[in-house]
């Protein structure tokens, strides 16, 4: 029963990921006056790939990349509460467990582009390694005073005790979460913060020996990290929520994100890394002593 | 039967070596394999916690004792021996290396044994004298001057060492373990430094850290495994049997020496693992790593919670288990490849696959994704500080842990991934010596990754006595009052998320195995020369992103020191200048000045 529920949500997610996806490019295409492509391309996008008779592998890691990209993030998912209504197994690991199984997926899909023998794939590599110096330590250094505040490491507890409306963590530490949202916006690698993938200068980088099958999953690994992503901010700053405005405020993030994405240029690599160094770091910072100085 | 003889054990199994290796190449591989039987024997039948035993010399006595604590890091000591003398049966060198590399075991088992500060002090010199010999028998770049370095840098420690010691002596009448009574706070303080800075040395906590990397890059392969994965728990030992035994009131109540402890710790995770992913050489970059991680035992170890030192412990383990298997994969490579350039390899998966498993899950293990051993010890490191309070500490730690991820890829890529050179396309897999060693490393690895309440139960029979907390742990779970993390939820899991995927992947199409030169450039044509392995400047970007946080370098600082020095010892020359008409000249400026100061009362 347990593990049908689990699975139940594992797809939920997966159908809203894409969902996100397909809107993604929809709300891109009318910014930039296109027509763009209809709502549920994200599906057809991934139908097609996965039926694809025949697709090129470079060796065993390579093809074992992706899957090991996807179960990761699978995992990672199963270790998030989805608002207060979707109790998964956050009882079994807390805020430090889910940060390290969210980077097994990253780890597998560098390992299966960097057996491609495409330089474009390892530079995207090390690039998003790089930029994971930039926003990760933000987004850590937002959410840490939260959990101190609620005497807690559990992404669940932190959620429960929040309480309604007014007593949100993101009101009660703005600084904090404002922080957080410009760390999302590379965590999610949207513009301005793309250079693992900038598709004009590396091809799309670590996807760019990718086909078929081996791209489906990469899609689903994408439409979950969507979701697990946002749904850490909207769980850690946003308080109590039911699944249904749960999927509704990382709707809104995400919406927020691409929309930036769609309007922004794209950083050189060692600039995105600085930016996050200057006011970013100083507006987590400042959410940190917020919280030595109410104690 | 002693447990100290051990140590006479070794010295005699060295010396079985040395002349083994001096007759023939079979009866040098017979005389380890003998080694490795007779310790392994002596260990597991003879070894008896808890007696004391003392070897008088002369006037003076050596005590020794196996205590709980030093019996958990002989056993670390042991393994590692145990493992790197398997790859050491595939590496010829001369007969006196081999004789010096038994007698460092058998002095660092022997000081992980002393029952007092003056018996640890010699043991632990004896053991840096032997690793002096084995660095100058190196096999890269200016082995001398990089041996020397090393023994510098050990002679120093020592001095400070002594002076601790006597100290210590002048204020508690003896040299044993005990705490010092009657002292002030600072006294107190000066003394731990001096006691500690020679453990500090060894585990290259920052700025003394010059002379890890050159070491590890010079030592030979087999020896860096023993180097990192065994001797430098020696100075864990050193440093956790101080903090236990001798200084636990002055770390119970004073509160600026372990945040300034933990933070040195911080720092040099930090700095190692930015070092790391910065160096192009793989020894180099592995001897960061050594460094980086050992920085997190240092926090653990000096934060003194209950839950920070049973994390700085554990993870102490968790980097024998991983820099074992790193050095091991990386030395099977060297000795295949004949370079330890990481810009001159690449691709080696098809060629040494059980290898690169074992690299591979060296690196996971070592950027702390769990299931592996890396990731209890942080886990519970983190939680710790965060109870602590100390919210920029843990930021601090968290930054450090993110250049795990990036150092760990610059290695696994350059050697494993991307482009299979021409020259490199007969290389076969690593020799049976090297590959027992990886698949022995991996079993801990994922036990101890899975179940850490194996290790802790061992950890908290010494803590217990100096923290008096409760368990925290089960076999498989850990436990505080914040979080909670259970291994094998997240290993199932994992698992069956993989096995999902997996099935998703084989029931969707076939695949073909694409050639090497098959990739997509924009149209350009790829031919075997064509230059597509990325290893040239990995993170070259980075320079940019740091700016002049590179150029920080404690050999620069070093040398400042050094050049103070000069200056105050020319100015000494001066003065000093040897030549009797000077040293006449100064006694009739003395009778001069004694003359105007006292003349009237003559």
């Amino acid at each position: 029963m347990k593990i049908l529920l689990l699975l139940g949500y594992w797809i939920l997610v997966i159908i809203m990921g894409l969902l996100y996806m397909g809107i993604a490019r929809k709300v891109t295409a009318r910014i930039q006056n296109r027509y763009g492509p209809p709502f549920y391309q994200a599906f057809l996008d991934v139908l097609k790939l996965f039926s694809k008779r025949e697709t090129a592998s470079h060796g065993v890691m390579h093809s074992l990349g992706p899957v090991i990209a996807f179960a990761g993030i699978s995992t990672t998912l199963l270790f998030l509460p989805l608002g207060k209504g979707a109790p998964v197994l956050h009882f079994q690991g807390d805020l430090f467990v889910f940060l390290y199984l969210i980077v097994i997926g990253p780890l597998g899909m560098a390992l299966g582009a960097g057996e491609s023998n495409n330089p474009n794939a390892t530079i995207g590599i090390a690039r998003a390694l790089s930029l994971m110096l930039g926003y990760e330590i933000i987004l850590f250094m937002a959410t840490l005073p939260v959990f101190v505040h609620f005497k807690t490491a559990s992404i669940y507890e932190v959620i429960l005790n929040q309480g309604a409306f007014p007593n949100w963590a993101g009101i009660k530490f703005p600084l904090s979460m404002l922080g957080g949202l410009i760390a999302l916006q590379g965590l999610l690698g949207e513009k301005p913060f793309d250079q693992p993938i900038a598709p004009h200068e590396i091809a799309s980088g670590p996807t760019v020996e990718y086909g078929g099958k081996y791209l489906g999953l990469l899609q689903l690994w994408h439409a979950v990290a969507i979701i697990v992503e946002t749904g850490l901010f909207i769980d850690v700053f946003f308080g109590p929520q039911n699944i249904l405005w749960f999927f509704l405020g990382t709707f809104i993030v995400f919406m927020l994100s691409v929309v930036i994405n769609a309007v922004m240029p794209r950083f050189r690599i060692e600039q995105a890394i600085r930016f996050y160094w200057g006011v970013p770091l100083l507006l987590v910072v400042l959410g940190i002593l917020q919280y030595y100085l109410w104690r | 039967m002693y447990n100290i003889s051990l140590a006479l054990l070794s010295i005699l199994l060295g010396a079985l070596v040395f002349f083994g290796t001096l007759s023939h190449k079979a009866l040098r591989i017979a005389s380890l394999v003998v080694g490795i039987l007779s310790i392994l024997a002596f260990t597991f039948l003879y070894l008896k916690p808890g007696s004391l035993e003392i070897v008088k010399l002369g006037v003076f006595a050596m005590s020794f004792n196996l205590t709980e604590v030093s019996q958990f890091f002989l056993w670390i000591i042991i393994a590692s021996f145990i493992l790197s003398l398997f790859s050491l049966l595939h590496e010829e060198r001369s007969a006196f290396f081999y004789l010096y590399y038994f007698l460092a075991f058998g002095f660092a088992a022997l000081t992980v044994m002393a029952n007092d500060l003056l018996t640890l002090y010699m043991n632990f010199e004896l053991m840096s004298l032997s690793v002096f010999a084995i660095l100058l028998l190196g096999v890269r770049g200016n082995t001398k001057e990089i041996a020397f370095k090393y023994m510098i840098y050990s002679l120093v420690g020592a001095y400070f060492y002594l002076g601790g010691l006597f100290l210590k002596f002048r204020y508690s009448g003896n040299i044993g373990f005990g705490p010092i009574v009657g002292a002030s706070t600072l006294t107190q303080i000066g003394i731990f430094v001096l006691l500690a800075l020679p453990f500090l040395v060894k585990i290259a906590t920052m700025p003394f850290h010059n002379w890890a990397p050159d070491a590890y890059y010079s030592a030979s392969d087999s020896f860096t495994v023993f180097f990192s994965a065994g001797l430098s728990k020696v100075g864990v030992y050193g440093l956790a049997i101080l903090i236990l035994k001798t200084f636990t009131e002055l770390f119970k109540n004073n509160i600026y020496l372990p945040e300034v402890v933990a933070w040195i710790g911080g720092i040099t995770a930090l700095l190692g693992g930015i070092y790391a992913f910065m160096s192009d050489d793989a020894k180099k970059l592995l001897a960061y790593s050594s460094i980086s991680q050992l920085g997190y035992v240092l926090v653990g170890l000096g934060l003194f919670t209950p839950y920070s030192f049973s994390a700085g412990i554990f993870h102490s383990v968790a980097h024998f288990v991983f820099e074992g298997v790193l050095f091991v994969t990386v030395a099977a490579v060297i000795h295949r490849v004949g370079t330890s350039d990481l810009r001159k390899m690449g691709g080696l998966i098809k060629k040494m696959p059980i290898s690169f498993i074992g690299l591979l899950f060296g690196i996971i293990a070592g950027s702390g994704i769990p299931p592996t051993v890396g990731f209890p010890g942080k886990w519970l490191l983190y939680e710790a500080i965060i109870m602590k309070g100390d919210l920029f500490l843990v930021s601090l730690i968290f930054f450090a842990s993110i250049t795990a991820f990036l150092y760990s890829y610059k290695l696994v890529h350059s050697i494993f991934l991307g482009k299979l050179h021409k020259e490199h396309r007969n290389v076969k897999e690593a020799p049976l010596g090297y590959i027992i060693a990886t698949i022995l490393f991996l079993v801990p690895l994922i036990v101890f990754g899975v179940f850490p309440g194996a290790l802790f139960e061992r950890i908290y029979t010494f803590t217990k006595p100096v923290f008096n907390h409760d368990a925290f742990f089960t076999l498989n779970s850990l436990k505080t009052q914040i979080g909670f993390a259970k291994m094998t939820v997240a290993g199932i899991t994992l698992i069956s998320m993989f096995v999902i995927s997996f099935i998703l992947y084989l029931v969707s199409g076939k695949s073909y195995r694409a050639k090497q030169e098959d990739n997509y450039t924009a149209g350009e044509w790829v031919d075997e020369d064509f230059a597509s392995h990325y290893a040239q400047e990995f993170y070259g970007f980075m320079r940019k992103a740091f700016g002049k946080l590179l150029d920080l370098s404690a050999e620069k600082f070093w040398n400042g020191v050094l050049s103070i020095f000069k200056a105050v010892a020319e100015m000494t020359r001066r003065v000093y200048t040897g030549d009797v008409r000077d040293y006449a000249l100064y006694l009739i400026f003395f009778l001069i000045v004694l003359v105007f100061l006292v003349g009237g009362r003559l």
